[in-house]
């Protein structure tokens, strides 16, 4: 890491940990939160069962190992163990109930783990939630992952939370995706249809925060943080909404939503003489498109989107990120047999660089005004689909880093998968979104047995 | 995928519902054209009915015996008269693909347009991909096996007609004019239905490298029907055999079943 800015991992156990529960703390609960859960499960499917002798239940789930180890050598702190980053146990229970007629349901996905890294265990209610379909309306109420636009890890118009410690670390993809405590409206018909989301109280990203991630730390001397999430308060209800049609062959969709940013933003509790970093979430507004269609013999897509930093309309604060314009042109075909091959391009404009320049202060790393990024996702079947291998490779010419994440999947039996791959992360900077990371990279190894 | 252009099936098929009442009317004046017969074979095979609900259970079998499941409830709908279909396929087993959707629109002449939806993050995404040559999830069926192949995609002659057990079967040899998984494909088709009770698949080589076997065939209401068939490697030994478990005919499937919204949102009264 000679000449760099540190990547650092906090030594203190205890600010991660205060951080991650001020910010997460209602995912992460113990007992309480499962009978918590389990209460509101019980509500929810009440009116589904109640007096249907032909409601119909399935239950699944499956036990899973996620292990992942720090291929990095990073200068560890005393008293850490870099080696292992995700030592994660646990088993996801699924429960579906539907009315006779299926036009009211409830579902349940709830994971309970063993968390070697902290010795701890808990309960992780990832989705909850009841639905009912009402002909050309339909409506879902709970703790719902929901995934909007077109791009892949590259995200415009889905402005849902993210676990990017879970992706960071190895965990299987769908963990980068956290649920929304939220109401879903959906109305639908040949000519439009269209969606609306509502999420009552903000839920951020899990970003990272501490042990096991090495992260780029602009003020390294400032150990002790807090955390201000957005009061829950009617102007802060989020909004989301997006519609969508088909016109032939080809789909579009207009977005917008109104919330905060997901990622906090952190500024010093007094600049000229700090002695605490206060991480905050920002007002945001967006509205973008998408546009989806084939070409040749593949697909071709477009979004784009423009993010309105409504606490920094000027672009002068310097702790708050200025307005941006997001777009995405991919493609995705099958080059030969069994295989799929995806390319991306990703821009984001800065909207007022010049204020953004004159307001940053000095020592913090200066971003470019375009952020440009390319990726290239292969994937191949082998073995009658038993196996698949492949990679992805995201890489920013204007940030200069990189990222590439390598893998294989076996499928021993109907039940069981084993996956090992790596998440690589290489940069000449240590201020850029992968370039931070390059202290974690990793190779982690999957294990899944379905029931 | 469904090379070839369409206005050639409209006139195949126009050809086709002419023969078929032809051939109710049991006037034997004249033997069908190798044409006529691949184009009835492929209406009675991939169009029957105006739409239709099948639970399959598929089993793929390895050389060394080991056996993999895939159970799942497809609908499928013809548009119009063109010889355009859509396909609804919600995965019941196994556990790791339970709830996946997958939505196919099948043109004739076109590639078809596919979506897929993931349960697990909540995601619709659509796909590129050739179905001449993509195993449809991992069995020795291509796609293009399980929705159809556009008749004048290939070149057909009539060999022979012959008996393959009780049945009297016409002998088409199909050889392929735009891209797929064979070079050349000899059908045994059934003359009382139109069904195939067995393939053979070459491959460049002029190797046999797939056996295809119609195994039961009930009829479904009127329509007779394949409720059990097996594709077989027989290069690698391996081997997809393909159930029927409930099969229905016009059964009133809505269209807007075909849509993203029902992909996220699995139809209970149709999948369950």
């Amino acid at each position: 890491m000679g000449g760099k800015t540190s990547r650092r991992a906090h030594t203190s156990v205890h600010d991660a940990e205060t951080f991650l529960q001020v910010a997460i703390g209602h995912r992460r609960g113990r007992i309480g939160e499962f009978l918590r859960a389990a209460l509101f499960a019980g509500v929810l499917a009440a009116p589904v069962l109640a007096g249907d002798a032909h409601a119909q239940a399935e239950f699944h789930g499956y036990v899973q190992g996620n292990y992942t180890f720090r291929t990095a050598d990073p200068d560890c702190p005393p008293g850490y163990d870099c080696a292992v980053m995700r030592a994660d146990d646990r088993m996801q229970l699924t429960l579906d109930l539907a009315s006779a007629d299926g036009r009211t349901g409830a579902f349940a996905r709830v994971d309970l783990f063993y968390d070697g890294l902290g010795d701890s265990s808990g309960v992780d209610a990832r989705e909850i939630l009841a639905d009912i379909n009402l002909g050309f309306l339909s409506a879902r109420l709970g703790r719902q992952v929901i995934t909007w636009g077109l791009g892949d890890l590259l995200f415009i118009n889905d402005v849902f939370p993210k676990d990017w410690v879970a992706f960071l670390t190895g965990a299987p993809l769908e963990y980068l995706k956290l649920g929304s405590d939220a109401l879903l409206v959906g109305a639908y018909s040949s000519s439009l249809n269209a969606e609306v989301v509502v999420i009552p109280v903000f839920q951020p990203d899990e970003v990272p925060s501490g042990s096991p991630l090495f992260f780029y730390d602009p003020a390294p001397t400032l150990t002790d943080w807090t955390v201000e999430k957005p009061p829950v308060e009617y102007q802060n209800i989020q909004t989301v909404g997006r519609a969508y049609r088909s016109f032939g062959r080809y789909e579009a969709a207009l977005y917008a939503s109104h919330g905060f940013y997901g990622t906090p933003a952190a500024r010093p509790d007094d600049p000229s003489a700090p002695t605490s970093l206060i991480f905050f979430y920002p007002r945001l507004l967006t509205c973008g498109f998408t546009f989806q269609g084939p070409l040749a013999s593949g697909v071709l897509s477009f979004e784009g989107g423009y993010y309105d930093s409504l606490d920094d309309p000027s672009g002068t604060d310097p702790y708050i990120v200025n307005s941006q314009v997001r777009g995405l042109a991919a493609y995705q075909m099958q080059p030969w047999a069994e295989a799929s091959l995806s390319f991306q391009y990703y821009v984001e404009a800065m909207q007022d660089y010049a204020a953004y320049l004159d307001a940053l202060p000095p020592g913090l790393a200066e971003s470019d005004e375009l952020r440009q990024v390319v990726t290239v996702r292969l994937r191949q079947f082998l073995l009658h689909q038993t196996m698949t291998t492949g990679f992805f490779a995201l890489g920013s010419p204007s940030d200069e880093d990189l990222y590439v994440n390598p893998f294989v999947r076996y499928q021993l039996t109907d039940e069981l998968w084993t996956e090992v791959g790596g998440n690589f992360f290489s940069g000449k900077e240590a201020a850029t979104a992968y370039g931070q990371f390059e202290d974690n990279s990793n190779v982690y190894l999957t294990a899944r047995y379905g029931f | 995928m469904c090379k070839k252009n369409g206005n050639s099936l409209v006139a195949a098929l126009v050809v086709a519902s002419a023969l078929g009442a032809f051939f109710v009317g049991g006037t034997h004046a004249q033997a069908p054209t190798s044409l006529e017969i691949a184009t009835k074979s492929n209406q009675v095979f991939y169009y029957a009915g105006s739409d239709m609900k099948v639970r399959i259970l598929m089993t793929l079998t390895s050389s060394g015996g080991q056996a993999r499941i895939r159970e799942m409830t497809m609908l499928r709908r013809n548009e119009g008269t063109a010889g355009e279909q859509k396909y609804f396929i919600y995965f019941h087993q196994p556990a790791d693909v339970k709830a996946m959707t997958f939505l196919v629109v099948k043109y004739p002449g076109k590639d078809d347009d596919r979506w897929i939806f993931v349960p697990a993050v909540n995601m619709v995404k659509r796909i590129a991909a050739k179905d001449a040559s993509q195993s449809f999830v991992g069995s020795d069926f291509t796609y293009e096996q399980v929705s159809g192949r556009d008749v004048d995609a290939d070149e057909h002659k009539l060999l022979r007609e012959e008996k393959v057990g009780d049945r009297d079967c016409y002998v088409l040899e199909s050889t392929a004019r735009s891209p797929a998984e064979y070079s050349r494909k000899v059908a045994w088709i059934d003359k009382a239905t139109f069904l195939p009770i067995k393939e053979e698949y070459y491959d460049a080589k002029g190797e046999l490298f797939k056996v295809f076997s119609a195994d039961e065939i009930k009829d479904i209401g009127v329509v007779p029907t394949i409720v059990q068939r097996t594709m077989t490697n027989t290069k690698t030994g391996h081997a997809t055999t393909v159930v029927f478990k409930e099969t229905a005919y016009d059964v009133g499937i809505e269209d807007d079943i075909f849509s993203e919204r029902y992909l996220r949102e699995p139809p209970r009264k149709w999948v369950q």
